[in-house]
């Protein structure tokens, strides 16, 4: 078959298993085989001040740590999102930087935040940057 | 509720954290693993996944054949082809996103060196080596194939090619050049220049884009652009002022509205710069790019020059005030308000005395009759100004800014045109921008030289 005539078959939610499997190909494919992006963002060992531990399991609370307590060469991951009209979801304030250090859980999170958590830890990455956490 | 750590309230209400945080958030965007974007989501409410119509989003095969032999120019040749949802312009669904029309995201995406799209439709991946969704995941598009200009991501794979010094800058400069030889380019222009024009124009492309881009504060408007703008200022040895390059400030001048458009509600940047109305621009360095500007012609002249530049700046990036003293010859004209139905424009004459009130109610009926009164076009940015009422006839100046022909020919004429300014005596502001061809074009070119030299100062 000509190459240019074939396509993948999708499934009915962008969630699904086999829809983040494409992202996951794509990832390994990039570390592995693009020159160009090793060349232009290689692997590195920096971590933000503060991050967002996720750890790896899906019961477990989050927490906000400093990047002094953070395991070295722990990869993270960042967000890119709007806040829309009137974000009504929780943020590091003075009032909740206590409760999101001892660790909170993740349905206290906007749906976003709770989505880009799972796909962290399903990517096995531990830490996530929040510009609003 | 009083948030502390956001980077939006840093740059509110702690000014001095500014540079600081700045630098961190390029870092913590350009480092990280990968960027996860919650690209179709309005706000935190919708999350990153949706059901979907897979039927819909099936590609289908089809067949072309062509009914009769003649030929037909840009047609496909007979043949198997596959069309799908975002087979054509992943690009133009990915920039029309509810989050790539903020632009606080467009540095975060220039940033991130590899971004995951979680899309309504379909999950997309981008990196410097590959643009691609799920449906076509074995046939990713590089993306320096991707015509350089066309969309908001241009000026980033401009910039990661130049940087990388691999071999798809070969073929960027290649493809440049190629462009310019297509209309009659002399092979004159170094291969430091031609990258440096490049950057420009890959720029001039980001800036139509993030100019019509929502911002929820309209004075982040350079705040918000700072990350892409030292990247690019670096790249090519020039510092943005006021939203123009320094290097290239005469020039750069020379944008002009898409759409008839409106200040902002504050003040937030000079008349001369494009940050200066809500809505989208037309950058100069995108006006290298049409194509009926001959090659040879794509660096215009300047025909004025910058004395000083006075610019106050807070720490967070927005302009505290910005004025620049100009060495020009200007051009007195008579501007008659009568703005047609794309609501931007107006029509102006050298010929002296004023043109009667009623002339201008014929102005906005008809063009002709404009243009046989010696009328030529300009572009008004703020229509909505009291001083247009009731298809006022105004004295104005033309400033001359660039020309654009080979060996002192004038095939066009870009400008400004200013008004003194009512708040700072003594100062002029921009109202709007004229380009200028053929009749016109050489008629101010005249008048120009016959114009004395001065010295003025824009706000």
């Amino acid at each position: 078959m000509r190459p240019d005539l074939h396509y993948q078959h999708i499934t009915a939610n962008t969630g699904d298993a086999k829809a983040l499997s494409f992202l996951a190909g794509q990832l390994e494919a990039c570390r592995r085989m693009h020159w160009k992006c090793q060349h232009l963002a290689p692997y590195n060992d920096f971590l933000p001040t503060r991050v967002i531990y996720v750890g790896s399991a899906e019961d477990e609370v989050i927490r906000l740590c400093d990047k002094t307590e953070a395991s070295t060469e722990a990869a993270y991951t960042v967000l890119s999102h709007c806040w829309g009209k009137q974000p009504h979801h929780l943020m590091l304030t003075k009032s909740t930087a206590d409760m999101l250090r001892k660790g909170i859980p993740c349905s206290r999170l906007s749906k976003t935040f709770q989505d880009a958590v799972t796909i962290t830890r399903k990517f096995q990455k531990q830490y996530i940057w929040i510009d609003s956490l | 509720m009083q948030s502390l750590i956001t980077r939006r309230c840093i740059f509110q209400d702690d000014p001095h954290d500014w540079a600081t945080e700045a630098q961190s958030m390029r870092e913590v965007y350009s480092k990280a693993e990968f960027c996860i974007a919650a690209t179709s989501a309005e706000s935190g409410d919708d999350g990153l996944f949706y059901n979907r119509d897979v039927d819909q989003l099936t590609p289908v095969t089809v067949e072309l054949t062509h009914s009769n032999t003649e030929d037909l120019y840009d047609w496909p040749n007979p043949g198997t082809y596959l069309f799908g949802f975002h087979s054509l312009n992943l690009w133009h669904f990915v920039d029309g996103s509810p989050l790539n029309r903020r632009a606080w995201v467009a540095q975060e995406r220039f940033l991130s060196p590899r971004i995951l799209h979680f899309m309504r439709e379909l999950l997309v991946w981008e990196c410097n080596t590959s643009y691609t969704h799920e449906n076509y995941a074995k046939t990713s598009v590089d993306p320096a194939t991707i015509n350089l200009y066309i969309d908001a991501s241009a000026l980033k794979r401009v910039i990661n090619s130049i940087r990388w010094q691999g071999p798809d800058i070969g073929s960027i400069l290649h493809s440049e050049l190629l462009r310019g030889t297509m209309f009659g380019r002399q092979p004159s222009d170094n291969t430091e220049q031609l990258t440096q024009n490049t950057i420009y124009q890959g720029w001039g492309q980001f800036l139509c884009s993030y100019s019509e881009y929502s911002l929820t504060k309209e004075s982040d408007v350079f705040v918000a652009l700072n990350g892409v703008a030292d990247e690019v200022g670096h790249m090519m040895s020039d510092r943005l002022v006021a939203g123009l390059w320094e290097g290239r400030f005469i020039e750069d001048m020379c944008w002009r509205p898409i759409m008839g458009s409106g200040r902002p509600t504050v003040w937030r940047a000079p008349s001369w710069s494009w940050a200066s109305i809500k809505g989208s621009v037309y950058s100069a360095a995108k006006t290298r790019q049409l194509s009926w500007i001959r090659a040879e012609d794509r660096c215009p002249y300047n025909m004025a020059a910058v004395v000083e530049l006075d610019i106050t700046t807070k720490p967070s990036g927005e302009l505290e005030q910005a004025s620049v003293l100009l060495e020009c010859r200007t051009i007195p004209v008579n501007v008659c308000s009568a703005f047609d139905s794309s609501g931007s424009n107006a029509w102006c004459t050298m010929t002296k005395g004023r043109w009667p009130p009623s002339m201008a109610e014929t102005f906005a009926e008809s063009k002709p009759c404009a243009v046989a009164h010696g009328g030529f076009r300009i572009m008004i940015e703020d229509y909505n100004a009291p001083r247009y009422h009731n298809h006022k006839v105004i004295e104005a100046q033309l400033l001359v800014l660039v020309r654009r022909g080979a060996s002192g020919e004038t095939k066009s004429l870009e400008g400004i045109c200013i008004v003194e300014s009512t708040n700072h005596p003594g100062a002029f502001e921009r109202i709007g921008y004229f380009d200028l061809h053929k009749e016109n074009a050489i008629s101010v070119r005249a008048a120009y030289e016959q114009a004395r030299v001065q010295t003025i100062l824009l706000v």
